[in-house]
């Protein structure tokens, strides 16, 4: 019989490295998905051809309220939003390098916070630890 | 969570006033005297479980601000002080009990000037009110 130990090892922090950063990329797309509100407010008209048409109101019309998701003016800092994955640790960072994100994180003295990570972390825990339990998300609803 | 809310500030009413200050929601008012804190609601998810019973687990961040980002550390460390490991009762039989998340981290975009011209420094503080 021979000792297979440090494979195993290996094995496993391969496998759950592989977890750590599909979670990273979850929560990544999932804050990206939350800040893609568009700051301008959406309606539609119809043309005189019977043509459904989309107007876009200004920018700016329809701002994010204090402790919601940022809303989106170019996608400038949803696009910011990155993951690093360090093996050696097997931790995923997740955040975006644009000054503005940390101002609407925290909130500064003149705006209150918009937190789009710690919001979505809090969303997203239950659906980040099945991703690094069973490899992905389960969907299904106990007492349903 | 209003009572929560509502709990939250009658502590600090009765705990932390004069130390710390007054405490605002969200935004503190114009021309507000240091020193002075305020609290923002950043998440308060709702879980479902075993008969759709609901439990939040409202996540709180406090940003208490003075002139000197020493004065202001004093502040938070305060807050800490008050407010680590300590349960809330609410109507209801409700129960919150606190978990603080992070080390105080300064507030970006510091330092600023107050309406005196002073150089005003903000430190934050989260905590998480685990529902019994």
């Amino acid at each position: 019989m021979n000792w297979r130990g440090e494979e195993y090892i290996a094995q496993l922090e391969r496998t759950y490295g592989q977890r750590v950063q599909s979670a990273g990329y979850h929560f990544v797309s999932r804050v990206r998905e939350n800040v893609s509100i568009p700051s301008r407010t959406v309606s539609f008209t119809t043309t005189r051809t019977g043509t459904r048409k989309k107007v876009l109101g200004p920018r700016g019309s329809s701002r994010s309220k204090p402790g919601e998701f940022s809303h989106k003016d170019y996608g400038t800092m949803g696009a910011s939003f990155a993951q690093e994955f360090d093996q050696a640790t097997l931790t995923s960072r997740c955040g975006s390098p644009m000054a503005i994100a940390k101002y609407q994180e925290l909130g500064t003295k003149n705006m209150a916070a918009r937190p789009n990570l710690r919001k979505t972390l809090a969303e997203e825990r239950q659906n980040i630890a099945d991703i690094i339990k069973f490899g992905g998300t389960t969907d299904i609803q106990v007492g349903e | 969570m209003t009572g929560l809310l509502t709990a939250i500030n009658t502590y600090w009413d009765a705990n932390l006033v004069n130390t710390v200050g007054q405490l605002y929601q969200t935004i503190q008012k114009p021309g507000a005297t240091m020193p002075y804190a305020v609290f923002t609601v950043i998440a308060a998810p709702a879980t479902s479980r075993y008969g759709g019973v609901a439990f939040a687990a409202p996540q709180i961040q406090f940003t208490a601000r003075d002139v000197g980002s020493a004065a202001a550390l004093a502040k938070c460390e305060l807050i800490i002080a008050a407010l680590d490991e300590r349960a809330f009762s609410i109507s209801g039989k409700q129960n919150f009990f606190t978990r603080r998340l992070h080390d105080p981290i300064p507030e970006p975009a510091d330092p600023t000037e107050d309406e005196q011209g002073r150089d005003t420094f903000g430190w934050i503080v989260t905590y998480e009110f685990a529902n019994t």
